[in-house]
């Protein structure tokens, strides 16, 4: 598959299924590729599937964060196992069938997600929010099927006004929500008992890269002591460890077109930013539920 | 009142017996209470150790219930544990640091004397908190080689160069010790010629050979010890080297045996040293960035190497860093970073630790190396870590921690107290000069009986100060220790195994990078 097939495929897939997370959509058109791939050795395979994910992080406008870490994953999985037989289609033939079972995995994970942690949210909380995030309204909705009472405050997070899509998310599911300024965090801290965030990508120190505006959310949590917590699938788990925020490399920061067309950077507002794991309080993932410490044991685990 | 300061008009000389007579009995007064606190002292232990006594029989008694076979050996330790009621716990500590319990320090000494190793007087005079650790100061120095038996020795020429080396300090550093020690070993087997000692009528040629080789080892393992305490790398060293020569398969010739052991030392060298410094640099080298100013702290062989290979690296990738030496007294090991990373055209700068705090704020990074890393996450250090990372952490700058896995321990320890090293007290005091009149300065003190000098040389810094740890696995948190520890335990250890032993001479010229290995190697072949 060369350049325009992928991108035109992984496109097709977000507008025919708006609701799939991007990182599916990536790992769904790696397993085209395969099928589609005429290679003849796994060395030509893994290029094509290495290419596949360049094109996918620098050409689609998509989030570069979870697409890399859900095709390296996607990857590291499917050739996890004994590949030594001498007919190439069979290799291929348990690729494609790894890379299904990874799939379905991965769809499973939100639901699994929900089921374990929703026991966080007691009856009568109230809950302060950051963005849009699927596994996060997922995490609600499950709540509410268990007849929770609570009610959401959602940021409006900008630039892209995310926020006010999910407060129209929550409204369709009957969850009572306020809409609120990002500037009001500070002021809403004491209102709320717990914070709930999604992630785009889970570091290995255990902090979180998610939407910008986390981090500030993150300090006034603390600062008020109130418990953090971030829901993401272990596909979002990213070999990566920042030091601090300056540390982020720019193709999370910003979208590929914006690398591409602008020459001045510094003057760019960046879509994201780090979360140190010394603010966060429990990760919520379909591994378990996990102290951001154990985030690197899990990883270690996972590539070793 | 009386303005003369006659005081009570009539017999003042009696006034002054009086006063001395209640002296003398206030004394006295004072005598007996001490001796009453003693003697309710006394009487608490006989009962604490009476009462632990009678627990241990009660529990000795019910496994001996249960295991009559072992019954004569039951009765020993109950008779042990009744006299020694805590030392059975206290046992499974390493003996240097139970320095404060005289029967361990007989066991020492029996032990030493056992294997013709003489003993190294230590010091008494030391802090009462510090009191659990040896005390060696270079005076004794003289002493000690005055004893070591040069001819028909158990213990090898090399080793006794390379104890005495580590006793004036002229070899330091992890690494640096380490890789000394396994080359003066790695002499020692090529020279080891099979001697007949008495052995059991049982034995195989072969086991014979291997107990004498373990003799051989032990004093001078133990020599070792007595010129400088062993490190932690050392430790891991030994181990490994011990579990080679153990696994040794029987049906060989002992010079085939002498082969692969000393291959065994060359891979060990290679693998958990040279090998990791190079990974850790290439991992390092990425997370620099223009205008970076990094903070090091004394002298560490690791992270001259990452500094160096990063300055390259920077060039090529055409940005810039400059880099602040930290020092301190009375070892001054900044110097020597400082001479290294000049010489390779770093753009450094030198501080004393008194300015840490007003650099901070500049700082983009700090950089530490460790000595050891425990189970709990935290690390031990070169003293003044604990402290820079602090300061660090005060003003928000980003710590790491560069190790190699070998320094990896299975220890906990959340202070510096409970495992140190107690450095020479006399280092502290600055020599006499002409500026400075002697009266003034601690070199009139030193026989002050009021005055303990304390100089220690590790501390331990706590896993929330640190940013992240820099193996050669990659990155991670502190707090992952213990599973990095779980996966080498699973992996073994090894290589090299009943293969036909290949020359290893072309891996040296791997090592001629790293000037302070080939050194001690190019030592030892002689």
């Amino acid at each position: 598959m060369n350049e325009e097939e992928i991108l035109h495929y992984f496109r097709k897939l977000l507008s025919d299924h708006p609701d799939t997370s991007a990182a599916i959509a990536a790992m769904q058109t790696m397993l085209e590729c395969i099928q589609r791939s005429t290679a003849e050795t796994l060395i030509e395979l893994r290029k094509n599937l290495t290419s596949v994910r360049d094109t996918l992080t620098r050409k689609s406008d998509g989030p570069v964060t979870t697409i890399s870490s859900g095709c390296e994953l996607f990857v590291r999985f499917i050739t996890l196992t004994s590949l030594e037989h001498s007919n190439f289609q069979d290799c291929k033939t348990i690729l494609i069938e790894r890379g299904q079972l990874f799939l379905k995995r991965t769809k499973e994970s939100k639901d699994k997600i929900a089921k374990s942690s929703h026991t966080f949210i007691r009856d009568g909380a109230a809950i302060l929010t950051h963005s849009r995030s699927r596994v996060v309204l997922q995490l609600l909705q499950e709540a509410r099927n268990h007849n929770k009472r609570f009610e959401v405050y959602v940021t409006e997070s900008g630039p892209d006004c995310s926020g006010e899509r999910m407060h129209k998310k929550l409204n369709e599911m009957n969850i009572k929500s306020t809409l609120i300024l990002d500037a009001a965090v500070g002021y809403i801290m004491e209102k709320v008992d717990l914070v709930l965030v999604g992630a785009e990508g889970v570091a290995e120190s255990g902090g979180i890269v998610n939407k910008i505006g986390t981090y500030t959310i993150a300090l006034a949590a603390k600062a008020a002591n109130k418990p953090f917590y971030v829901v993401a699938e272990s596909f979002k788990f990213v070999r990566f460890f920042p030091l601090n925020q300056r540390d982020l490399p720019t193709e999370f920061k910003f979208t590929s077109s914006t690398i591409r067309d602008k020459e001045d950077l510094h003057a760019e507002h960046p879509l994201v930013d780090y979360t140190p794991p010394s603010l966060i309080t429990l990760l919520f993932t379909d591994l378990g539920i996990l102290t951001p410490s154990a985030v690197s044991d899990e990883l270690l685990k996972l590539y070793y | 009142m009386d303005p003369e300061g006659k005081g009570p008009p009539n017999r003042p000389e009696q006034s002054d017996k009086a006063k001395l007579k209640l002296q003398q009995r206030a004394e006295r007064k004072e005598a007996k209470r001490v001796e009453k606190a003693a003697k309710a002292e006394v009487a608490k232990e006989n009962k604490e150790v009476k009462a632990v006594g009678k627990e241990a029989k009660e529990t000795k008694g019910k496994e001996q219930s249960k295991a009559k076979s072992k019954e004569v050996v039951q009765t020993q330790t109950s008779e042990r544990t009744r006299k020694y009621s805590f030392s059975k716990d206290v046992s499974r500590l390493p003996q240097n640091i139970q320095v404060d319990d005289a029967s361990v320090r007989k066991k020492v000494s029996k032990k030493l004397e056992k294997q013709n190793v003489p003993e190294r007087k230590a010091s008494d005079r030391k802090v009462g908190l510090f009191s659990h650790l040896y005390l060696y100061e270079k005076s004794s120095l003289k002493q000690f080689t005055s004893e070591l038996q040069l001819v028909n020795s158990p213990i090898h020429p090399a080793i006794i160069k390379l104890g005495l080396k580590y006793a004036e300090g002229r070899i330091s550093g992890s690494n640096a010790r380490c890789v000394a020690m396994l080359g003066a070993f790695r002499r020692v087997i090529v020279d080891y010629k099979p001697i007949d000692i008495k052995s059991g009528a049982r034995e195989t040629e072969f086991d014979k050979r291997k107990t004498e080789l373990d003799t051989i080892l032990k004093s001078c393992i133990s020599y070792l010890g007595q010129c400088r305490t062993k490190s932690l790398s050392m430790g891991n060293a030994i181990k490994y080297l011990k579990d080679k020569i153990n696994s040794l398969p029987s049906d060989i010739s002992v010079d085939e045996a002498k082969k692969r052991v000393v291959n065994s030392i060359d891979y060990y060298v290679q693998r958990s040293i040279t090998l990791p410094g190079s990974e850790i640099s290439n991992l390092v080298k990425g997370k620099i960035q223009n205008d970076d100013t990094i903070l090091l702290i004394g002298y560490s062989s690791l992270l001259r190497k990452i500094i160096i290979d990063a300055h390259l690296n920077a060039q090529k990738r055409d940005i810039s860093f400059r880099v602040i030496v930290v020092d301190s007294r009375p070892q001054f090991n900044g110097k020597v970073m400082l001479r290294h990373l000049v010489a390779a055209g770093v753009d450094c700068s030198y501080i004393l630790i008194n300015a840490i705090s007003y650099v901070m704020k500049e700082v983009s990074k700090v950089f530490l190396s460790a000595h050891a890393l425990l189970a709990n996450g935290h690390v031990l250090a070169p003293v003044g870590s604990a402290q820079v990372a602090l300061v660090a952490r005060a003003y928000n700058v980003p710590v790491l921690v560069l190790c190699e896995r070998h320094k990896f321990s299975e220890r906990t320890q959340t202070d510096a107290f409970v495992y140190n090293e107690l450095g020479d007290p006399d280092d502290l005091i600055l020599p006499a000069s002409k500026s400075r009149r002697p009266s003034i300065g601690l070199s009139s003190q030193r026989n002050n009986e009021n005055l303990f000098l304390l100089n220690f040389l590790y501390d331990v810094t706590p896993p929330e100060l640190i940013t992240m740890v820099v193996t050669e696995i990659g990155p991670m948190p502190c707090t992952s220790v213990p599973a990095v520890l779980r996966m080498r335990q699973a992996e073994g250890d090894e290589p090299d195994d009943g293969d036909e032993p290949e020359d290893k001479s072309d891996d040296k010229r791997e090592y001629k990078h790293d000037p302070d290995i080939v050194d001690y190697f190019a030592k030892c072949e002689d």
